[in-house]
């Protein structure tokens, strides 16, 4: 019994450890609380290139010896508006707005890193994310922003969601659907640049979209499928920290290997689910 | 009318709306009461659409007024439902008849509030006038296009509007689908609402619609219209 819970509390003797277990589970259930609405919405990519789009900000905070959220959360949520803006005003299509300022950001984010010789970071922990090492500064920081997410989507729920399925309607009843729109993609950057420390730039949009899909794909229910979706981001990194501590292996791509983990297993499980059913009824009807 | 009479539920007052530069509507005057089914007609591209918008506050006259209640759109948003075509539903949220309907109730919810038990009776109530109460927990998707366009209904209903407007109502819903829906639009109706439907199939509207305003409709295809109107009999028969 006394191995199982020095097994099970071990990792937790470390402050660093507990920092990362912390934000690794913030990560965990802000994610699928505001990928619900990003899965439903089809605004997956959005997000990843938020993630991408952020890397100039973050060498430029670095360079100048700032946490890294001084310069991911002010240029995050400016992409954020950006891409609302080309889209709803300028009529460039999403996909389109979303590649334009990705590529051109990510870029000179790689331009700045290469030119900047002697940052305390390198392109890998960048895009694969190091929890391990997020400081108490950080830590705090990711607290006070996660507190004001989860604040913010519990208020705009019912008009957010009324607004995703059926923006006339919701717009006729008066709702601000501009607002609810940008308001959804600000979101998006301040969740998306929480995650960066889990899981880094390139794993993101595991946390972000794989959890909230494979909850849709297994209710019929948004709400339920926002909580199964905190669950499951929850044990994908609460596991995935686990495992990397043991096996001695990143946190970041484990925390992502779950997440799709958890999908394939709900994916195959459904179409079980589904072929067991349609055979019987074919029995039925022979019968 | 309102309780005196004097002010119609809806009125359109030299009504002239441009649309990316093009004269859509010129100079419309009509007045609609309550208790009224107003079919407006006309052709692929009259300008059925834009009045509805124009109605919904989802465009501005370039001059002229919409009057609902005596008062500007703006100020009597909850009155007005628009019924959204399927086609512009967002179908990859796993929505119920239920929930769809309680969208109905946001504004009176507000911000902070989950749904409360006179939320949940009117929803119950809205379902249940529109005949869809056994198929509250059914998905939206998996509807047929009758029973989609009734719980969108149900919704306005929820929502407390005295005015729906409803594009091409009967597009993509089967003959007896068509019967239950105008069996409910009828009940509304004889409830007091004004319910205003477009459609360019000009012969299905004659027995159903109490006024009819037409768009951009040739003098001649009128006449031919009032004519048609006197002969017409309904494919299927009128309410459940």
């Amino acid at each position: 019994m006394d191995a199982i819970i020095e097994g099970l509390w071990g990792p937790f003797q470390y402050s660093f450890m507990r920092r990362a277990l912390v934000v690794s589970l913030l990560v965990g259930v802000m994610c699928p609380v505001l990928g619900v609405y990003v899965v439903t919405r089809g605004l997956g990519f959005v997000g990843d290139a938020l993630a991408h789009s952020v890397l100039p900000g973050m060498v430029a905070a670095f360079m100048l010896g700032l946490s890294p959220f001084a310069g991911t959360i002010p240029v995050a949520v400016g992409v954020a508006l950006l891409i609302g803006y080309l889209v709803k005003r300028v009529g460039v299509g999403e996909d389109t707005s979303v590649g334009i300022t990705f590529a051109g950001l990510f870029a000179l984010g790689l331009v700045m890193l290469t030119a900047a010789r002697g940052l305390p970071v390198n392109l890998e922990d960048i895009l694969l994310g190091q929890v391990l090492g997020v400081s108490q500064t950080d830590l705090y920081i990711t607290l006070s922003l996660a507190g004001v997410v989860l604040a913010l989507v519990f208020v705009v729920r019912k008009e957010l969601l009324f607004a995703n399925f059926d923006p006339t309607g919701a717009l006729v009843m008066g709702l601000p659907t501009n607002l609810l729109e940008y308001t959804l993609l600000v979101l998006l950057a301040v969740v998306t640049v929480i995650s960066l420390q889990a899981v880094g730039i390139v794993l993101v949009v595991s946390m972000l979209i794989t959890p909230a899909a494979t909850a849709l794909l297994l209710v019929r229910n948004f709400y339920r499928a926002l909580l199964l979706g905190v669950a499951l981001g929850v044990a994908a990194a609460f596991s995935g920290l686990y495992l990397s501590f043991y096996f001695n292996l990143p946190s970041g791509p484990v925390m992502a290997l779950l997440t799709t983990f958890f999908f394939v297993t709900a994916l195959a499980w459904k179409q079980g689910v589904t072929q067991f059913a349609s055979a019987g009824r074919r029995r039925e009807s022979s019968s | 009318m309102d309780a005196e009479g004097l002010t119609p539920r809806l009125a359109f007052e030299d009504l002239t709306v441009h649309v990316n530069g093009l004269l859509v509507l010129d100079r419309i005057n009509f007045e609609v009461g309550s208790a009224c089914l107003l079919g407006v007609l006309g052709p692929n591209g009259s300008g059925k659409s834009t009045l509805f918008n124009t109605i919904a506050s989802l465009i501005r006259p370039t001059s002229g007024r919409v009057l609902i209640n005596g008062r500007a759109p703006e100020e009597e948003r909850g009155q007005v439902a628009y019924m959204t075509q399927y086609e512009r539903i967002n179908t990859r949220i796993p929505m119920s008849a239920w929930d769809v309907v309680m969208q109905g109730r946001v504004r009176e919810i507000g911000w902070f509030r989950w749904p409360g038990r006179s939320d949940r009776e009117i929803v119950r109530r809205a379902l249940e006038t529109v005949e869809m109460s056994p198929f509250s927990n059914a998905q939206i998707t998996e509807m047929s296009g009758g029973q989609r366009k009734r719980v969108f209904i149900a919704r306005a209903l929820a929502q407390g509007a005295s005015i729906l407007l409803l594009d091409e109502p009967f597009s993509g819903v089967d003959i007896p689908s068509q019967s239950a829906l105008l069996g409910v639009l009828l009940r509304l109706r004889d409830d007091g609402h004004t319910i205003l439907m477009s459609s360019h199939d000009i012969i299905q509207m004659f027995e159903i619609c109490d006024d009819y305003l037409p768009l951009n409709c040739e003098p001649e295809a009128l006449e031919r219209i009032n004519l048609s109107r006197q002969q017409f009999q309904p494919p299927y028969p009128v309410g459940t």
